[in-house]
């Protein structure tokens, strides 16, 4: 049996949250977390001196799972003086006899970028020795690039709900997007296309993914849809064959490009904005899957079908969420149009009030002008007219309007905000996710809505209400030493210029 | 090759994590802050972030990162007040050659405050000489013995360090004041930091005091340390020890860590041969303890005599450790592999499954081994990072020995993967 909440907790065993309020990870762990997926054995080389190495294995986007099989070049003062190439070769080859792996990867760190370590070169004299080796190229020095999240907002804030929400933008000097361009470019072969096949990509689907990524394979076999690969999380040879499916279903562009240049494979990213929220989101996301695939007229009466039962089985959930009156709390400015439609539209539960809350805080590190803010907020208003009419939307409320509003409602939806408990009504926390792209991750959240919303029951003794959080930042411990180590991340980084 | 031990930067992180109003400023790039920052999280304390970065990034790189190190300062005496900033370099400011040196100094001149530059690049060491490289810096805010030390006089250029010892219970020893003690060696992110450090002064039975425990103290706990009579390092420190002799006079002795009564034995004749102490009271009384407290489990006890187990861990705590299993729970320890002297862990990973190991103890790296080999792991070295302490369970000390031993069956009993029959 598959837990999705103990998979949520495991996930949560590693606080990633609170480490991003202070920091990004090195690129070095986006690389080892694609690796770490690849199935079978495979062994990393990490191109860095012995520390790299040995802490790595932990801060690899694994969770609090490290990942063992990685190797260290070692590099010392003498390889910082003349070069770090007979030691990369050394390693490889070592790793090569004694693990026997599929692949070896070879990962660059800052100090093998700042020698302008030619590590792909390394690869192919490897290769010409019959060793399986893909090397992975840095694009950008040390991290990512930081305006990605700024210049997708800016993007989102243009965009009318109604429209065609779909965005595209590249995330430069990503570690795993790098692995990820490597595999495309150093591991795949071209094949024969397989007609109906599609290629998924695997990390990133939040709490539920493991489950909704083979509840999507279901649907989509019985559409005669198949998977061809799982990226990427699925063995070296699985990999080699990605470029025989015809569709490929992304999270992150880059690396589908790069697969669309070399084998022409057409692709599709999943981060809709909205566009694949709710029931009938879902089903439009397989309408998109099936019309790349050409084959829109045949799966339509499927998906149609599929809906329609779902929401069948969903039909006294609904008619109980339907008698409900609720507050709704979004702390995201952009996803708040799409979280009221969630609620007011696809579950049908009454929306009394809507809040917004924008912080000065995030105001600065998401570069949110005032033009951009007006965008988004009028985007919230649009939302109303649409899915609540009567819904009323009040924006950085204060305790005690948060107190009035909650004091006629049922429960409070929307946000895992504990410090919002004991002001009258029950919260109700939200997952990471709060739904994905397979019918039945739709209908399990309908059904523990109601649950939670018939199981609530007062939570104003809560042990973490104890303890002092930043109003600002709800998840923030507030201490000087968090929010100095804050302020100095926002400084040393977020705002620094000529990047 | 698979590394044995962490890195330079981490193990300076580890030794100056310690000061709680003082922060240190990661003069490298993001994954440095980041990493140490998650087994610090893990490990210790989620709402201490007394750790931050100037983030080199390309344009440091190729103008130099002295502007950023200098706007990064004033930011961190600005926003937290410190007592001190310890600069950490790590590997690209030192390849880059930003001169760190000048521009502390610089800082502390206009600025009054103190910071230390320690410089930590990790392709110039290993944890250890990172860890060295940190106590050291500690050592550069001492200024000299705070109190006249009635036990502890400065000695003579020239003259031999050891202090003068007055026989036991002879008159002068009775009018002698408590001695004081500094601990080295301890990491300020040992889950059981807190724990073990009064687990110790306990262990002094009041006969002696902590004067200063770098891994839990503050600045004027730094400067107070030279007016200790004896430096005692586990493990780690033995730079500053040896410093601190040859400046203050404070003759420093290196142990194991002290795991259970033979490692409590060990520190008690420490005491009793510099200060003429007697801790035989308290060996009677540690002996009653862990007698009467594991009873109730002697059958269990019983099974562990006589099991073979591996032991894999920096120096002081391996060879502590591995010296407690043997001698008083009666275990066969095949392999014990100090990580200080390892080049490669999968060399002593082979060595361990050539053994007949039933029980590992190291890090929480050495989960991988302990799944493969389908044995338990009991956690005791750095990193711990999945297993955590919030009350005061020390592993030293008659209540530590018996927390160990809970530690030690619960894991045994977790460890279990049989779901079907036994002999299938």
């Amino acid at each position: 049996m598959y837990s999705i909440f103990y998979d949520d907790l495991a996930s949560r065993l590693y606080p990633s949250s609170i480490l991003h309020a202070y920091g990004v990870n090195g690129k070095i762990s986006g690389s080892v977390g694609a690796i770490g997926e690849i199935g079978g054995n495979v062994v990393a080389v990490l191109h860095a001196p012995v520390g790299c190495g040995y802490h790595y294995r932990y801060s690899a986007r694994r969770r609090h799972q490290p990942f063992y099989p990685l190797l260290s070049t070692d590099l010392t003062e003498q390889e910082i003086i003349f070069g770090g190439e007979e030691k990369l070769l050394k390693t490889v080859r070592e790793a090569w006899k004694r693990y026997e792996p599929e692949m070896v990867f070879i990962i660059p760190s800052p100090v093998s970028d700042i020698l302008n370590e030619d590590i792909r070169s390394a690869a192919a004299k490897l290769r010409r020795e019959g060793i399986k080796v893909t090397a992975i190229q840095s694009e950008l020095f040390s991290h990512r690039d930081k305006n990605y999240s700024r210049n997708r907002l800016k993007e989102i804030a243009k965009q009318k709900i109604t429209g065609d929400t779909r965005l595209e933008i590249e995330l430069k000097g990503c570690g795993f997007t790098e692995a990820l361009y490597a595999i495309v470019e150093q591991v795949m072969k071209p094949q024969e296309i397989i007609s109906r096949s599609v290629n998924i990509e695997t990390v990133g689907w939040g709490s539920e993914g493991r489950l909704v990524l083979r509840e999507m394979e279901a649907f989509l076999n019985t559409c005669g849809v198949t998977v061809n690969t799982w990226i990427p999380s699925a063995g070296v040879a699985a990999l080699e064959h990605a470029p025989a499916a015809q569709l490929n279903l992304v999270k992150r562009i880059r690396w589908a490009r790069r697969m669309k240049e070399r084998f022409g494979t057409d692709y599709m990213q999943l981060n809709g904005n909205g566009r694949y929220t709710g029931l009938d989101g879902i089903a439009l996301f397989y309408r998109d899957i099936a019309e790349k695939l050409c084959i829109l007229p045949e799966m339509e009466e499927k998906i149609e079908k599929k809906t329609e039962e779902t929401r069948m089985l969903a039909k006294e959930s609904l008619a109980y969420l339907g008698s409900k009156h609720c507050v709704l709390v979004c702390r995201g400015i952009s996803d708040a149009p799409f979280t009221l439609k969630l609620f007011a539209k696809e579950f049908g539960v009454g929306i009394g009030a809507l809040c917004v809350i924008l912080t000065e805080e995030q105001r600065r590190s998401l570069n949110i002008t005032k033009d951009i803010e007006e965008q988004l907020v009028e985007r919230i208003r649009e939302a109303a007219k649409l899915y609540a009419p009567q819904v009323r939307i009040l924006f950085n409320p204060d305790r005690e309007q948060l107190q009035n509003c909650f004091a006629q409602a049922d429960a409070v939806l929307g946000t895992g905000d504990f410090t919002l408990e004991g002001c009258g009504a029950p919260l109700i926390p939200i997952g990471t996710e709060m739904t994905s792209l397979s019918f039945e991750s739709w209908l399990r959240n309908i059904k523990r809505l109601e649950r939670r919303i018939r199981n609530a029951g007062r939570k104003d003794a809560l042990l973490l209400n104890r303890m002092p959080f930043q109003e600002e930042r709800y998840a923030d411990y507030d201490s000087v030493s968090a929010r100095a180590a804050r302020e100095m991340w926002q400084r040393m980084w977020l705002e620094k210029k000529g990047e | 090759m698979k590394a044995p031990f962490g890195c330079k930067l981490l193990g300076a992180q580890q030794a100056l994590g310690g000061i709680s109003d003082g922060v240190i400023l990661f003069h490298s790039v993001v994954g440095c802050n980041f990493g140490s920052m998650a087994f610090h999280f893990v490990s210790c304390d989620m709402t201490e972030v007394r750790q931050t970065c100037t983030v080199i990034s390309d344009n440091e790189v190729v103008f130099g990162g002295e502007h950023a190190l200098e706007k990064a300062l004033s930011s961190a005496e600005e926003l937290y007040h410190p007592a001190v900033i310890f600069v950490v370099t790590g590997c690209v400011s030192d390849i880059i050659q930003d001169d760190v040196k000048r521009i502390a100094a610089a800082f502390e001149r206009t600025h009054g405050r103190k910071v230390i530059a320690v410089e930590a690049a990790g392709y110039r060491g290993n944890f250890r000489v990172g860890y060295e490289a940190g106590m050291k810096a500690l050592g550069m805010l001492m200024e000299g013995p705070q109190a006249e030390k009635e036990m502890s006089p400065m000695p003579e250029k020239g003259q031999e360090t050891k202090k003068k010892v007055p026989e036991k219970g002879s008159e002068d020893a009775e009018k002698c004041k408590v001695p004081q003690v500094n601990i080295l060696g301890i990491g300020a992110d040992d889950p059981r930091c807190a724990s073990d450090l009064e687990a110790l002064e306990e262990l002094f039975g009041g006969k002696a005091r902590i004067c200063t425990a770098f891994s839990k103290t503050d600045l004027a706990g730094v400067r107070r340390a030279p007016g200790a009579d004896l430096n005692l390092v586990f493990g780690y420190g033995v730079e500053l020890a040896k410093d601190m002799e040859k400046r203050f006079g404070i003759p420093y002795v290196c142990l194991d860590y002290p795991y259970g009564l033979t490692g409590a034995r060990q520190l008690w004749k420490v005491l009793e041969s510099r200060f003429g102490l007697n801790f035989d009271a308290e060996e009677a009384a540690f002996q009653a303890r862990t007698a009467e407290g594991a009873k109730g489990i002697y059958s269990y006890l019983q099974a562990l005599y006589g099991l073979p187990a591996a032991v894999v861990g920096s120096g002081a705590r391996a060879a502590g450790l591995a010296r407690f299993l043997s001698a008083e729970l009666g275990m066969e320890i095949e392999v014990c592999a100090k990580r200080e002297a390892l080049q490669d862990i999968e060399e002593t990973y082979d060595e361990v499954r050539r053994s007949e190991a039933a029980f590992l103890f190291g890090s929480s790296f050495e989960q991988e081994l302990a799944d493969e080999l389908e044995i338990p792991l009991l956690r005791f070295d750095f990193p711990v990072f999945d297993r955590i302490c919030l009350t005061k369970r020390p592993y030293i000390g008659a209540e530590g020995t018996l927390c160990l031993l809970e530690d030690l069956f619960c894991e045994a009993f977790a460890a279990r993967t049989l779901k079907g029959a036994i002999y299938q």
